[in-house]
């Protein structure tokens, strides 16, 4: 009986809080920590093993600036740690609180100018849109003059235009959620419509750099904040609505919101081509680039440079008196014959009056890491500096928009409070050491890497001289090049923090049905053939148009073929794999190949094959998946539900 | 005049449906009166047949928890609508069961079940209930979950129900510290026939070491009247019918699922009958009796007031899972999906004699918050398993549990 006479007096208000000691809070804190970082580590492992790996044994170079990268690493680690425990804590369950209130207490024109502002709001916050800004000061205006001019005259409208493709996106993700549509039939002719206008653009000189840019802006977009916000706030809305099937309402908007840019950015360079307000018309008021030394640091990778501190490498003085005093020399050195005649007498060249050179050879497997530990041009304080300033610019505007809409709009109650607040701060902490880990650490690597990749099958260093392929037929050289970028692309995507979050996400709404494993490696699976697929072509100099559009078909037509839950997860999935950690790793590779290649340009496509892979993987599993397994296992009912 | 009216005859009915049908079976069941029910998202366990797939992962197809609070004289009538509705009478498509409430308290605005008038006879699908059924619930750390599936399905059960919930313990008591707690907490249901019901909780302890410090908990609840058709591997598709189904004809020919009584060829516990014993002293496990099962439903910016207030009226734990509460008249978009309210099951294993002091607790904090459209009914625990500090202190039951802290922990 619950109301029998044995009422209690006295009933205490409140549990009581448990005062820790010193070493009691260590004990408690110091697992969770280990635990974190341990994950964290699980998931970058590949990548950095795998890139210290080749570079050392395959290409035979020893690391440059060893203590720099190995402590960018541990950075990033660590900022992965708190970051994705920042979103754990505070980013995610903030957005969740929303999505679960709005729907429900809100009008609907309320709910989608939240929408709205929200995608206008991730879109200001995401810091490679700024990084692309940047790298536009590397175009030369006069091979892309209208491309140059939207990055360098048009900053703003470029923003503000991918700004409003991210928010209309957001829009139609909540209309479609409130109207029931599925993503299948916004996606087959939103898609369609693309190909062919980048088909078109791809015709006009003018217009087909900005080709590139479009499709890479939408995959910049959806980045490691906006993805978890998005994500949380679907997670939120599951939790309210429909009864069954309609778990799935959560995803897509990742998707929507990587194809809308590529829309805006397209009309937006259509409209200045018709205005000819771009760079070299009479109508072009635009002014020099205002340089500030940042980009040229960014922009030119130490390419060739573990390759040419090889070949000059110089005997010393010490050296030298050595062999004049015993004649004995070190045995890796190379003797070269330099000016004077040459003569065919008899049958044989003789060399009159030449200069005998002898040039030092360094020994194979000489050494692992390079004399220099640390680049003199990098200055770490300023880095932190800029990688805090990144960091708060990407988070604390939509925290604070989410706050005041929790507040002031909904007037809701936040469950765990301090909880939230210690989840911001380690989301701040953990985006600053990740951005900055990146770029001390992952980045530089990636680079030297990137730029040493050529040496596998084409003659690099001064005037083609310096240093012979490593292997002999340049086909092999080319096939190993095209593995390189297949397992690049595999582990750069396994350290992706928004895809981990979408495992997380997914796993969460089918309550482990659906498990985050198989995702996130058919995801990487799909990246890494992306992105073999982008060296491929720049090895063979194959056109981008020829391997971008018969797999969009392919896509196009397994969409249209798989179910509608498959198609929200794999989408989103490939809208969120092409993230900070992959980006600068692929475009470096690029980059490298392309500055060797002659013919070849920039490594832009890879990026839009490396973000295709994933779709066409995670819906073949998909479509495995169902044929194996659900289909077979549940009786459909007789009478047709709903 | 308390916080809280008090209800008579009221029954719990559990539903667990595949995904694609539960929508269907909820408008059927809602088509009868205004109701409401509780939805919580939960997952399968499928093994598949081959032995070389047993080292893949197991299967987990998307299933639906759903739960009814009805009036006694309504219960079979709503066992009838899921049973037809969702055609549970195929092998493998899903299960309902009745489980009647000890005491249901609810404020004034928590809408109770309105009565319909059914048809005399509740109609054929009352031939094939059962009522010697037993519920075993299972909390427990998420990375165990598979290992303990796999233990109860090798003792005779069925694919477990999985879903997520969170538990109490020291680590929601530490201040900031509360950020080094996970909600990784997962509970398991298995309704098996009461024969089975000691060798498959006893499997199921020794798998998860249930009764070791910090493990989870365990409890039994003995079920009124229901059917239960949940599948547990996923299989061979070379013969004209599956394992499942094949079973499911022999179980339907022998009038029910005695047959399959294992006792006889385990060789470790219950193989005593067998005259079998390989492994010396069978060990037996220190079950507590005398429990009982204190279950509130209560909206989500509550659910943390209601869980501290029974804490520190000496509720030993509480589990909290959250679902949607789909009511008949509720809001919904154009498309025609609903738009829920979204609500915590508090579920406390507590013992008897503390329970109508949590029950005074929680309905205090009730007053205290004002909250709204709150309900909190007990039911009947036959056996509960967790860690007991002490020997000696078994058998002082759980009165010491509970000053201990440790269930739910």
């Amino acid at each position: 009986m619950f109301y029998s006479s044995q009422r209690q007096q006295r009933v205490p208000p409140r549990q009581q809080t448990v005062k820790l000691g010193i070493s009691d809070t260590f004990a408690l804190l110091w697992p969770y920590f280990c635990g974190n970082l341990l994950e964290q580590a699980r998931s970058i492992w590949f990548i950095i093993t795998y890139l210290v790996v080749f570079q050392v044994w395959i290409l035979e170079l020893p690391v440059s600036y060893a203590g720099m990268i190995g402590l960018g690493i541990g950075v990033v680690a660590l900022g992965l740690m708190f970051f994705m425990e920042g979103l754990r804590l505070g980013l995610m369950p903030l957005a969740e609180t929303i999505g679960a209130v709005l729907p429900r207490n809100s009008s609907l024109p309320l709910i989608l100018l939240f929408a709205f502002l929200l995608g206008l709001g991730a879109t200001f916050a995401e810091p490679a849109l700024s990084a692309l800004q940047q790298a536009g000061s590397t175009i030369a205006p006069q091979q892309a003059p209208l491309l140059y001019s939207l990055l360098v005259d048009f900053p703003l409208q470029l923003v503000l235009a991918v700004g409003i493709g991210v928010g209309l996106a957001v829009l139609v993700g909540i209309l479609r959620f409130f109207f029931g549509w599925t993503l299948k039939s916004i996606l087959l002719p939103t898609v369609s419509v693309l190909i062919v206008l980048t088909l078109f653009a791809a015709q006009d000189p003018l217009l087909a750099p900005v080709v590139g840019l479009a499709w890479d802006c939408g995959g910049i977009t959806t980045g490691p904040v906006t993805v978890p916000l998005v994500l949380a706030l679907g997670i939120g809305v599951c939790r309210i609505v429909g009864d069954g099937e309609t778990a799935h309402a959560g995803f897509g908007i990742v998707t929507l919101a990587s194809l809308t840019p590529v829309f805006a950015v397209l009309l937006l360079g259509v409209g200045h081509y018709a205005a000819g307000d771009y760079y070299g018309q009479p109508g072009y008021a635009g002014n020099r680039l205002q340089s500030n030394g940042r980009s040229a640091a960014d922009a030119a990778p130490p390419a060739t440079l573990a390759a040419r501190a090889l070949a000059e490498e110089p005997f010393s003085a010490e050296e030298f008196r050595r062999f004049l005093a015993t004649g004995d020399i070190d045995e890796h050195y190379r003797l070269r014959f330099e000016g004077g005649e040459r003569a065919l007498v008899e049958g044989r060249i003789v060399l009159h009056g030449s200069d005998i050179l002898l040039e030092k050879r360094p020994a194979k497997h000489s050494r692992l890491i390079a004399p220099q530990v640390w680049n003199p041009a990098e200055n770490a304080w300023r880095r932190v500096a800029e990688a805090v300033r990144d960091a708060g610019r990407a988070i604390v505007p939509l925290c604070l928009f989410l706050f005041l809409t929790l507040k002031l709009v909904l007037r809701e109650r936040l469950r765990n409070h301090s909880e939230v607040m210690i989840g911001i701060g380690f989301a701040l902490l953990g985006m600053s050491l990740f951005v900055l880990g990146i770029t001390l650490g992952l980045s530089p690597l990636g680079a030297q890497l990137g730029g040493n990749i050529p040496r596998l099958f084409a003659a690099i260093g001064d005037g083609g001289a310096g240093v012979a392929p490593l292997f002999a037929t340049p086909v092999y050289g080319k096939l190993a090049a095209i593995g390189f970028g297949f397992f690049l692309g595999y582990g750069a995507t396994l350290a992706e923090p928004a895809l981990l979050a979408l495992g997380n996400s997914v796993e969460k709404i089918t309550v482990g049905a659906f498990r985050r494993g198989l995702l996130i490696q058919s995801a990487a699976i799909g990246v890494g053939l992306g992105a073999a697929a982008g060296v491929c072509m720049l090895v063979y100099q194959l056109p981008l148009i020829g391997l971008l559009v018969p797999p969009y078909i392919t896509v196009l037509l397994l969409t249209w073929a798989s179910r509608e839950e498959f198609v929200n997860i794999s989408w989103d999935a490939a809208g969120v794999t092409t993230g900070p950690v992959s980006v600068p790793l692929i475009l470096a590779t690029g980059l490298g190949i392309g500055s060797h290649v002659p013919g070849v340009g920039n490594g832009f496509g890879m990026l839009a094959l490396a973000s295709l892979g994933p779709i066409l993987t995670v819906l073949l599993v998909g479509q495995i998946v169902a044929r194996t397994s659900l289909e077979r296992v549940e009786p459909r009912p007789r009478t047709a539900p709903r | 005049m308390s916080y809280l009216q008090r209800h008579r005859h009221i029954s719990v009915v559990t539903a667990i449906l595949p995904q694609h049908i539960a929508g269907h079976v909820i408008d059927t069941v809602f088509a009868a009166g205004d109701r409401n029910t509780l939805l919580v998202n939960a997952r399968g366990t499928l093994r598949r047949e081959r032995w070389y797939q047993t080292l893949l992962p197991m299967m987990s197809p998307e299933k639906e928890y759903l739960q009814f609070l009805v009036p006694d004289h309504e219960v079979e009538h709503i066992l009838e609508a899921v049973v037809t509705a969702g055609e549970l009478h195929i092998p493998a498509a899903g299960a309902v069961f009745a489980i009647p409430c000890d005491d249901f308290a609810a404020t004034a605005d928590f809408e109770l079940w309105t009565s319909a008038d059914w048809e005399a006879d509740p109609g054929p699908a009352q031939r094939t209930l059962r009522e010697n059924l037993t519920a075993i619930y299972c909390v427990l750390r998420r990375d165990q979950t598979d290992q303990v599936s796999r233990a109860a399905m090798n003792a005779g059960a069925h694919g477990p129900i999985v879903c997520f919930c969170e538990g109490t313990g020291l680590r929601g008591r530490l201040g900031w510290l509360r950020i080094t707690r996970k909600h990784d907490k997962e509970m398991l249901l298995v309704v098996v026939d009461n024969a089975d019901a000691v060798a498959v909780s006893d499997a199921m302890v020794a798998a998860g070491g249930i009764d070791a410090p910090g493990r989870g908990f365990l409890f039994r609840m003995p079920i009124q009247s229901g059917l239960i058709n949940i599948g547990s591997t996923f299989g061979n598709q070379r013969y004209a019918a599956s394992i499942q189904q094949i079973i499911a004809a022999i179980d339907d020919l022998k009038g029910g699922p005695q047959w399959r009584d294992r006792r006889v060829n385990e060789l470790i516990g219950a193989g005593k009958s067998a005259g079998l014993n390989l492994f010396g002293k069978v060990r037996t496990r220190a079950y507590l009796s005398g429990q009982c099962n204190l279950s509130c439903l209560v909206g989500r910016r509550h659910s943390d007031a209601v869980v501290s207030a029974a804490l520190a009226a000496g509720a030993p734990g509480a589990n909290l899972s959250y679902g949607k509460l789909i009511e008949a008249g509720s809001r919904a978009t154009a498309a025609g999906i609903r738009l829920n309210r979204e609500r915590a099951l508090i579920r406390m294993i507590l013992p008897e004699s503390s329970r109508v002091r949590v029950a005074a607790a929680i309905e205090a904090c009730c007053a205290a918050n004002d909250v709204h459209e709150f309900c909190m009914y007990s039911q009947p625990v036959t056996r509960a398993v967790t860690y007991i500090p002490d020997t000696r202190l078994a058998a002082e039951g759980a009165a010491a549990l509970a000053n201990a802290g440790v269930l739910g922990g």
